[in-house]
Formats: C-alpha cells, structure tokens, sequence
C-alpha cells in the first residue's frame, strides 16, 4: 500500500535533469527566455490547476492576478531601485500583494460554482484589466512599463539570461515541490472530493467553502509570483496579459497536458503551448487561427488533454484485470461447487 | 452643465442600447433553447460588420443589407451543424470554450481577410445630413439606425410572441423533453433559433459598424456585454433584455460625463452585481446554468 | 432531553409548502421510521434537520442545542450523520480514498496541506478497521464507480460512520437496490441500530414492518400519524392516504396524498 520513496520514479527528477541542461542543448539552446518563460509557465499551471483540475473552479480571470504580480514588481522594483537593485523584495511583494487579493477574491466568490464562478472571475478580472489600461499614470496604461534592468540577488548579477534562467529554475523547481506536496496532503485530498461530490464533502464535516476561499489564495500567490519572474524576464509589463480571452492561454495549457486527471499534465502541457506559441507566431501571422482550432478540438474531443489518455488506457487495463480476477475466482468457486454435487 | 449635451448623450445611449437590444436577444434566445452559451455570437456580429462593408460597395446598400444577414445565417448554421450539436445537454463551460475557440479562430480569419486595420463606413446617401429639433442637431443616420433597430427587435418580439414558432421556443426553453415528447423536432428546433440568431448578430453588425468603425476585436469585445445583458434582462426574456439594454446604453453614453475612463467597466461590474445579486436576472423564470451555489445557504 | 427536536419546522419553496409545521421529539432508542407519498416532504425533512436547507419558519434542536442555522459540516461534527437517496460518495476515489475522507477529519487533519496523505499511520489504520467492519477489503483499491449499485448504497452509508455519528439519517436505503444486495443492506443498518439512534425514510413497508419501534407518516409535508407499527397500521387517516385502506406489506407505489 505505502511504497517506498524512490527518487528514480520521481518524474520531478528527470524534469530537473532535462531542464538544468537545457541551455546546453544545441540549437535549443540558445533561447533561453523561451526556456524560462516556459519554466514560468509551468508554475504558474501548476498553480493553476489547483483551481482547476484539483478543485474543479473555472477560473477566467488568473491573466489579471499574474498581471498584477508583474506591475506590482515593476513599480516596486522602480521605487525602491536604490542602489542594491535587489529583485527579492519586489517578487516577494508581488507574490504577496496578489495573494492577499487572492484571499478577497477568494473569500467573496468562496460560494460560487461553475459557469457563476466563471463569469465572475472574467468580469472581476476585466474590471481590473480596464483599471490597468486606463490607470496611465500608474501603469504606464498602453504603454505598460518598460526598460527594466535585472538586479542582483544575494549579490549575483541576473542580468545574464543564463544566470535569471537558472533563477528562475531554483524558484519554479521549489514552487512545483511545495504545489505538488499540497495534492498529495490531506488537504489536497479534500480539494479532489470537492470536485467530484461537494455535498458528500459538507457531509463529512468540511466547510467546502473555506477551501475554495484558501485554494484561490494559494494559487494566486503562485500566479502574482509568475507574474513577477516573467516582467522580469522581459523587463516590460503590458496590460494585454490581463485580458480575460487572455487568460483562456493557462486554461488550455493546463486542459492540453491533462490537468483535468494528472498532477504533471499542466507541465506537459505548458511547455507544449509555449513551444508551439513561439514557433507558430514567428512562422504564421496567424498562427491565432490554429490557437483558436486548438481549442475547440482539445474541448471537443480531447478534454482530459494527453495525459488524461494515458490514464484512460491504464484504467481500462487495470479494470480489465480487476475482471479477469473476479472471473477466474467465479470459476473457481464454481468448480468447487460442482465438486461438491458431484460428490 | 449644458442640457443640449446631455440629450445628445441620451440619444445617443438609446441608440447604443437599441443595438446592444438586438445582439444580445440573438444570444439569449441560443442560450435559452439550447443551454449553450454562444460566444462566437460576438464573431458573427463582426462578420456581419465586414460583409456588408465589404459587399455594400459592390451591390447597394440595401441589397447588402438584406444578403449580408443571410451569409451570416448561413455561418451560424454551419457552426451549430458542426461543433454546437456536440455540445448540447453538457455543462455549459463547454460550449462557453468551444465557441471560444471558434470565436478566436474566426477573428483570425478575418484578419486574414481583411486585415488588422479598422476600416471606416461611410454614410449613406438617403440618411446623409442632420435633424434639427429642440436646439439639437443629430444626424439623421443615426436615427435611422436606431429606427431599424427597433424594427428589428418588434420583428423578433412578434415572431417570438405572437407566433406559433414562438410559442414552441418559448415552451422549449423551460421544458425541452416536453417538446421532444409533443412531436416538434428539437434539434431543428435548435439550428432555427440558433440561425435567427446568427441573422440578428449579423444584422446589429451591420448597425454598429458605422457608428464604432470596424475592427477584428469587435467581435470579443461585444461578448460579455451581450452576456452581461441577457443575464440582466433575464433568459428567455426578450422584454427583460431590451430593457437591460437600454439601461445599459444610456449609462454607459451618459457615464463618459462622469467617469470617462471607466465607462467600459461599467457592463463588467454590473454583471458582478447581478451574479451576486439576481443571478436569475430582472424578468428570467430559468436557471439554466445550473446551481449558481453549491447549496442553498 | 431529547436526542433530536423539532418546533414547527416549516420550509416554503415560493407557494409551495414542503414541510408544513412538523414538531417532533425523536428519542434515544430504537429506529424511526418515516414513510409517506412521494413528494411527501421526506427529503426535504431531511435536508432541513441536517442544515443544507435553511427554514421558513421553526427551529431545530439537537441535544437541546439550536442547530436551526447551522451549516452540514458543523452538524456531522456533533455526530448528526446522514445517508443520501441517490448514493453519495466519491466516484473517482477508490473505496479506501472514500472511507479515508471522514476519518481525516475526525483526526484533524482537515487543513493539513503538508503531510503526505497516504502515509499517515493513524488515518490509514482507522481506514482499514472501517473497511475490515464492512466486509470491503476485497474491494478496496477499486475506483468507487465500479461498484454495483448496492455496494454504492453501503459505501454511502459506511461514509457516515466515519463520523462516528449517534444518530444516523437514511434516506430509501434500498431503493434501487434488489436481491441479495437488498438483504446485505438490510442486514447491515439492523447492526448498526444496535449502536446508534437510526431514523429511516423507507417505502418498503416489509422493512418498515421489521425494523421499526416506531413509525411517522408525512403526507404533503405534515404529521399524519406517528405511533407503534399497530397504532400506524390502524389509523384511519393513513389508511385512507394509501389506495386501498388498509396498508400491506410490500412495495406501495402510492398516490399523492389522497386525504379525506
């Protein structure tokens, strides 16, 4: 029943391996902003489907928390630039200025369900996207904020993109342990059954709401967090990020891998899109028109993405199993029952 | 402040909802039949934007306003034969995603066509020039638009409420096996209403498009405020969502008086207080979308 | 003091009345039984005294303590329990996972977000002694859904226990459920009113007749009768309320409420 850890099974493992030497792929390489955007991006998923695929609230909106993480390390990091230019503060800031709108949020819509939670979240979120639009002043409105420099952190200089890459590494590979230790928790558990049966879960002394209220203030520190690592990435913030069709890019992300059924199906699935996103755009114009067929494919005929396949076949296998047992038990208890008419 | 000005923003707000009317009654009768929530709605409503302005040139005004509408019935059936038949009587998330990607998919495609640039319609020869009345001075397009509006959306109320086949929709919406078991086929049922109410997003495209220019995003950005509205009004209540409208319009014409830059909030932070609120809207009898809580405390 | 009390508890959807000032004391010992029309208000009974729905009107006491606004997850916890018409459990958990869900509460750790929940000695022990008492150990590692439709009906049931509950609700235990499965299921909730206060919502006036110390009739949301099987049985109002005047055993597919 309980096995044994063994570090040779864990996928993080090999994740870890793959992407520590990926900028000494050849040719691969060389993008490294692809290679931490993409390392951004399965955080930010992996937080994501925690809402999701965990607890089974469509969010529409988590473009404006990760938005908001990135202006909030922007105008931090311009405030108090001094002279250490340390980007610890204005990450942490980000991640906590944005959970603690998470927990608002979260607590305000802790009872709504389904397309209601959806619809909420589109609209709350695109009241801020206006707010981030039209704010010029602050936010610099379409312009966004540009030119910011990479700072240092405990003294290394990130400005390099191989050294912010392997920053971001350390921060997504933590992050990703911390999420992936909270699924398999008790409390993780109750997040699943609410997904499946929320009454059942009422009835077993959970206050289901509570959970949904702490699940979007989990998932927002992580996306204010994301929000802040990828304005540095870039240097820039623009408020398009926060556009609820925007943030239909981490929902099909997360669909895509199988984040429906499968703890790594956001990973999966986040590198694919960002991949394919880079590639596509750089090669189409309008590549949006593949996007937009992507989506309705992956909805229609393919909703627990790639890995929710893979599970679909092992469930089948395992079942098949679990009947050939039960059959070959039937029989055997037959054939005693003959033997003793027989007798 | 200067009262000329405030009933030009009237106006201009009546007109505004009046095709606000007409997008989101198309809408809400597709989510009242079917349970689908239609977000290519918004991309039709382009679509009948830049086939008009595309084939008015060519062949008149008027003819192109009748054809234009009967093209774009003709998308709305081809993507409820296709895609929106798969999706019926599943959780309305689905549909809500699946049209999504249609929608995103087909602003694309008009890109392709016609470019990213927004493109301007100009003014007709028979509704050239302005009215004068009451100190003001309005051009008389726009009450020509407002006034096809109108007649469009006393069509569609006659159509849904005197009618047989409104009767049949009507009596759909609250009790689709009924339907079914009383004889009237319900998927034909589903493509009609779903094709009368591609031709009404087609039709407000057409209205909208000299007034806002045309653009590729038209399409997104008329979604939420046709949603927002129908919810408001209620679903299945062609009433409840032309008032909505009217609400709607006239405060966001009037707001730019007040709080300019947030005017466009304005649809987004009332559909917050109507799902908090009124989830069932002013005049709508159907949860359709399900148990808006997990209970009822 | 009683275990459970009702003071004219009474719950409106708009004009329709469900639940029309019902007032009972339901005591320590022995099983209840609650039978009645479909549409009777049975459920709804139900859904009000275990706080999923809120009160028109009236209050409800547990242990002299006002439950009346109380949500489900505070009522189980003062081991008020409840079974579900249509079974309810956790369809993509195995039978384990399920069982393993109340016991987390029980022994705290609800909020826990660190520990790994699959090696948590004490839960899995509690989870084990449940299954081993259920007769499920077969069964264990299968994925919830695939069980037959009885076995559903025990796990839902079995779920409550896990809450150590001191009286239990049933609602149509063995409804859907036939043959063997119906005898397993029977059998199971007679154990269980050996340790527990039960108060069942059945239509099977066999079980009703077997299992029952006393027996409350609702027809359109109020008391018809309440009483000793014989008192019930020969009730004039209730006779007339089910075709036929005298009530029979075996399954009465009645019409609604025909009153005098």
């Amino acid at each position: 029943m309980n096995k044994q850890y063994n570090i040779l099974n864990d996928p993080f493992l090999y994740l870890l391996i793959f992407f520590g030497v990926f900028p000494f792929i050849p040719l691969l390489g060389k993008y490294l902003s692809l290679g931490t955007e993409m390392l951004i991006w399965i955080l930010y998923s992996l937080s994501f489907n925690l809402l999701l695929g965990y607890t089974g609230l469509p969010s529409f909106g988590h473009g404006a928390f990760y938005g908001i993480g990135s202006y909030v390390t922007a105008l931090v990091y311009l405030q108090f630039i001094n002279n250490s230019k340390n980007i610890f503060l204005p990450v942490l800031a980000a991640s906590l200025i944005v959970g603690m709108l998470a927990y608002f949020f979260g607590f305000i819509i802790r009872k709504k369900r389904g397309i209601y939670f959806a619809l909420i979240t589109v609209a709350f979120s695109q009241v801020l996207y206006i707010i981030a639009f039209k704010w010029t002043e602050v936010t610099g409105g379409e312009l966004g904020i540009t030119r910011l420099f990479r700072g240092q952190f405990l003294g290394i200089d990130l400005n390099n993109s191989t050294r912010y890459y392997y920053f971001v590494l350390i921060i997504v590979f933590l992050g990703s342990i911390i999420i992936r230790k909270i699924t398999l928790s008790p409390f993780g558990k109750v997040l699943k059954a609410l997904k499946q049966n929320e009454t059942r879960v009422q009835y077993l002394g959970y206050n289901s709401a509570k959970y949904c209220c702490y699940v979007m203030t989990i998932s927002g520190i992580f996306a204010g967090l994301c929000g802040g690592l990828y304005c540095l990435l870039y240097g820039a913030v623009f408020a398009d990020n926060m556009h609820w069709v925007k943030s239909g890019d981490v929902v099909i992300a997360t669909l895509l891998g199988g984040g429906m059924t499968n703890f790594y199906g956001p990973i999966v699935g986040s590198s694919i899109f960002v991949l394919a996103r880079e590639i596509l755009s750089s090669v189409w114009d309008n590549w949006m028109l593949l996007y937009g067929l992507a989506f309705v494919l992956i909805i229609l005929f393919m909703p627990t993405g790639l890995l929710g396949m893979v599970e679909r076949i092992k469930e089948k296998k395992h079942t098949e199993q679990f009947n050939n047992n039960n059959n070959k038990k039937k029989k055997d208890l037959e054939g005693i029952a003959h033997k003793e008419e027989n007798k | 402040m200067n009262i000329n000005i405030i009933l030009v923003l009237l106006f201009n707000g009546v007109l505004l909802g009046l095709i606000y009317a007409v997008v989101s009654i198309g809408f809400s009768l597709v989510l009242g039949i079917g349970q689908v929530i239609n977000f290519a709605h918004g991309l039709l409503f382009a679509f009948g934007a830049y086939i008009f302005w595309y084939i008015s040139p060519i062949i008149g005004y008027w003819p192109a306003f009748i054809i234009t509408p009967l093209i774009v019935g003709g998308m709305g059936y081809l993507i409820e034969k296709l895609v929106i038949t798969r999706v019926y009587g599943q959780d309305p998330l689905f549909g809500l995603l699946v049209t999504l990607g249609i929608s995103l998919a087909g602003t694309e495609i008009i890109r392709m066509i016609w470019g990213k640039l927004t493109k301007v319609v100009s003014t007709p020869g028979f509704a050239a020039g302005q009215v004068h009345f009451a100190n003001i001075i309005y051009p008389k397009y726009r009450i020509a638009l407002a006034l096809i509006s109108l007649i469009i959306i006393l069509f569609v109320w006659w159509l849904m409420i005197r009618s047989n086949f409104g009767t049949i929709v009507k009596a759909g919406m609250t009790d689709s096996e009924m339907i079914s078991a009383l004889g009237h086929n319900l998927p034909v049922l589903r493509n009609r209403v779903f094709i009368i109410g591609s031709i009404l997003a087609g039709m407000a495209g057409i209205v909208a498009a000299p007034l806002w220019g045309i653009k590729s995003e038209m399409g997104t950005d008329i979604l939420m405020l046709a949603f927002t509205i129908a919810l408001i009004g209620g679903l299945g209540s062609i009433k409840g969502t032309v008032i909505a409208a009217l609400v709607i319009g006239i405060i966001t014409s009037l707001g730019v008086l007040i709080i300019p830059r947030l005017v466009e909030a304005v649809p987004f932070i009332l559909l917050i207080a109507v799902l908090f609120y009124k989830p069932k809207g002013l005049y709508g009898e159907l949860t359709i979308l399900g148990e808006v809580t997990a209970r009822e405390k | 003091m009683d275990l459970l009390r009702t003071e004219n508890l009474t719950k409106k959807f708009g004009e329709l009345v469900a639940v029309n000032n019902v007032t009972i004391s339901i005591k320590e010992k022995g099983v209840l039984s609650i039978i009645g029309p479909n549409g009777a208000g049975k459920t709804t009974f139900f859904n009000l005294l275990t706080g999923f729905l809120t009160p028109t009107e009236g209050k409800i006491y547990l242990r002299d303590e006002d439950i009346t606004d109380m949500y489900p997850y505070d009522i189980v916890r003062k081991k008020l329990s409840r079974s579900f018409q249509i079974a309810s459990y956790f369809p993509e958990f195995t039978i384990f996972e399920n069982i393993q869900m109340g016991v987390f509460n029980r022994l705290g750790y609800s909020y826990n977000f660190l520990a790994n929940s699959k090696q948590l000695k004490d839960v899995n022990e509690e989870t084990e002694r449940y299954i081993e008492m259920l007769s499920l150990s077969d069964l264990k590692d299968m994925k919830a859904k695939f069980l037959s439709h009885g076995d559903k009906k025990i796990l839902d049931i079995a779920m409550c226990l896990t809450i150590e509950p001191e009286i239990l609700l049933l609602d149509e235990p063995t409804s859907g459920v036939s043959g063997t499965e119906r005898m397993k299921v029977i059998h199971f909730i007679g154990e269980l009113a050996k340790k527990m206060k039960i108060v069942v919502v059945e239509h099977d006036m066999d079980i009703v007749f077997s299992i029952s110390d006393r027996i409350v009739v609702l027809a359109q949301g109020s008391i018809l009768a309440d009483g000793t099987i014989e008192e019930v049985r020969n009730n004039e109002d209730v006779q007339n309320a089910y075709l036929g005047g005298n009530i029979e055993g075996g399954d009465e597919d009645v019409v609604l409420g025909k009153n005098k």
